[in-house]
């Protein structure tokens, strides 16, 4: 018997100290890649040349390769924040910023940051031409420089969005049809796709609800209508807080006096980013009052809020459009 | 090959010449050395372990004489075993080491062929690279860089990820 004969065959795997995650063997490397999601397997292998091989041979074994993972996909017109963040792809672009690339929420993709800089006043029409023209909701449409506008905790909008949402409630007045389907040029993601109609008043409508504060629980319904005159997109967001302690939550006038204060605050207690009202501008409520919008309930642990916003029509540069934006 | 029981410990010795006494219940967690054990028996001679030095092959055996009662591991065709890189609690506490330790313990765990060691440094590893970037990569792993600016760009763009505007 003889150990040291036998373990002579063992060669110590090559390790430079100085970096040893890309001089570790292949194989090992390999395992890394098995315990990470797709996005983090990119991530790593687009560090360094070595690492980059690896990824490669770790695909090959698994019949894959690099241009088939997480290609492109057409955004919906809507897009829940929590699908997006479940998604990969828009989970890899996020990892894959940098100097030279930004992620564009509008398509999904990389751009330069000038892709963020105004070109200034081209404005997109409505014309039915883009109503039917099928590369509509596609990245060529992403607008990135105009930002995006929360509806509510759970839906942000593009301004490419808004103009679709316009759309779609303007042909549905005009008695055309839906125009949120797939056929008109675009698909929802599960909501909002077909207007309703009420006293011959087309609306489009999404009802969710809040649970993460701590002391509250919040209904919101959002709903979406075109005016006529001005082609514009108002939002009316109706806010039921159901709270567990009113004299604690709604201690003084504050929450009267400065309601987006009251509301950001609220919000962000509760760890959401969502905003929902106007920047630098006085909350615009149904009566003119903010008073007259926080309607006490019978039962004093519930009041309601409406908060309603002009988001404005299809024409860009926009400023009410400006004045929403996140 | 001697006969009768085998001994209840065994001596290893590090690539720095330490000897290193152990259970051999607890070395036997190393399919190479259980093997080795298997094939040409128990001498009571001090096994050599040239490509573990001695504080590797301490962390080795203390991770070994924790996990000693644990089943054997399942086989490489055991994929279950790769879909999560949840870590038990005393496991993490174990791999509390600076990096080069803890490539070291990996490159051990595979030499001594410890798969459910490996699979924790690995893990580990995996965690420290979750949801992090590239060059977030880079900086945590001391890696270097050796793309150019528009390599980067050319793979981005090549895989759909990215597009001028």
């Amino acid at each position: 018997m003889d150990f040291k004969s036998i373990n002579l065959k063992f060669k110590r795997p090559f390790l430079r100290k100085r970096y040893p995650l890309s001089s570790i063997p292949p194989e090992i490397v390999g395992i890394i890649f098995t315990f990470l999601p797709l996005p983090d397997q990119i991530c790593l292998s687009l560090s360094c040349r070595c690492l980059y091989s690896c990824f490669k041979l770790f695909l090959k074994s698994q019949n894959k390769e690099i241009p088939k993972l997480l290609p492109p996909q057409d955004r919906p017109i809507l897009c829940l924040k929590d699908s997006a963040d479940k998604n990969l792809r828009i989970q890899l672009l996020r990892q894959l910023e940098n100097r030279q690339w930004r992620y564009c929420s509008g398509c999904w993709f990389l751009h330069p940051p000038s892709a963020w800089k105004s070109p200034g006043p081209t404005k997109p029409r409505l014309s039915p031409y883009r109503y039917n023209c099928g590369k509509w909701h596609s990245r060529r449409s992403c607008m990135p420089y105009a930002g995006e506008v929360d509806l509510c905790p759970c839906l942000r909008i593009s301004f490419h969005d808004k103009t679709h949402l316009i759309m779609t409630i303007k042909s549905a007045r005009e008695g055309r049809g839906g125009g949120g389907g797939e056929e008109g040029g675009g698909y929802y993601n599960g909501i909002l796709r077909h207007p309703e109609i009420e006293s011959g008043y087309n609306f489009l409508r999404h009802i969710c609800t809040f649970t993460q504060h701590p002391s509250a629980h919040v209904k919101l319904q959002t709903t979406l209508s075109v005016q006529a005159k001005t082609e514009s997109l108002w939002v009316s967001s109706r806010y039921y807080f159901t709270v567990k302690d009113s004299q604690q939550m709604l201690a003084g006038s504050f929450w009267v006096k400065d309601p987006g204060t009251w509301l950001e605050q609220f919000f962000t207690a509760a760890g959401s980013t969502f905003y929902g009202w106007q920047k630098k501008h006085n909350i615009f409520c149904r009566g003119g009052h903010w008073e007259t919008c926080a309607k006490r309930t019978a039962d004093p642990r519930v009041f309601e809020l409406i908060v309603e916003r002009n988001l404005g029509n299809g024409n860009w540069p926009n400023k009410q459009w400006d004045r929403n934006r996140n | 090959m001697s006969s009768g029981t085998p001994s209840s410990t065994i001596t290893l010795t590090s690539s720095d010449g330490v000897d290193v006494t152990v259970e051999r219940q607890v070395a036997e967690r190393s399919v190479l050395i259980k093997n080795m054990l298997e094939d040409l028996g128990d001498s009571g001679e001090a096994i050599p372990v040239p490509n573990v030095n001695e504080a590797v092959l301490k962390k080795v055996i203390e991770w070994c004489t924790h996990h000693k009662l644990d089943p054997p591991s399942a086989g490489d065709d055991d994929d279950s075993r790769r879909k999560t890189t949840d870590i038990d609690e005393w496991d993490q506490k174990f791999m509390q080491v600076d990096q080069e330790m803890l490539f070291e313990i990996i490159l051990a765990a595979n030499y001594l062929d410890i798969k459910a060691l490996l699979d924790v440094g690995c893990k580990t590893v995996a965690n420290m690279i979750k949801g992090k970037s590239p060059e977030e990569i880079r900086k945590t792993f001391n890696i270097q860089n050796d793309f150019t600016p528009e390599e980067e760009d050319q793979i981005r763009r090549e895989n759909e990820w990215a597009e001028d505007r």
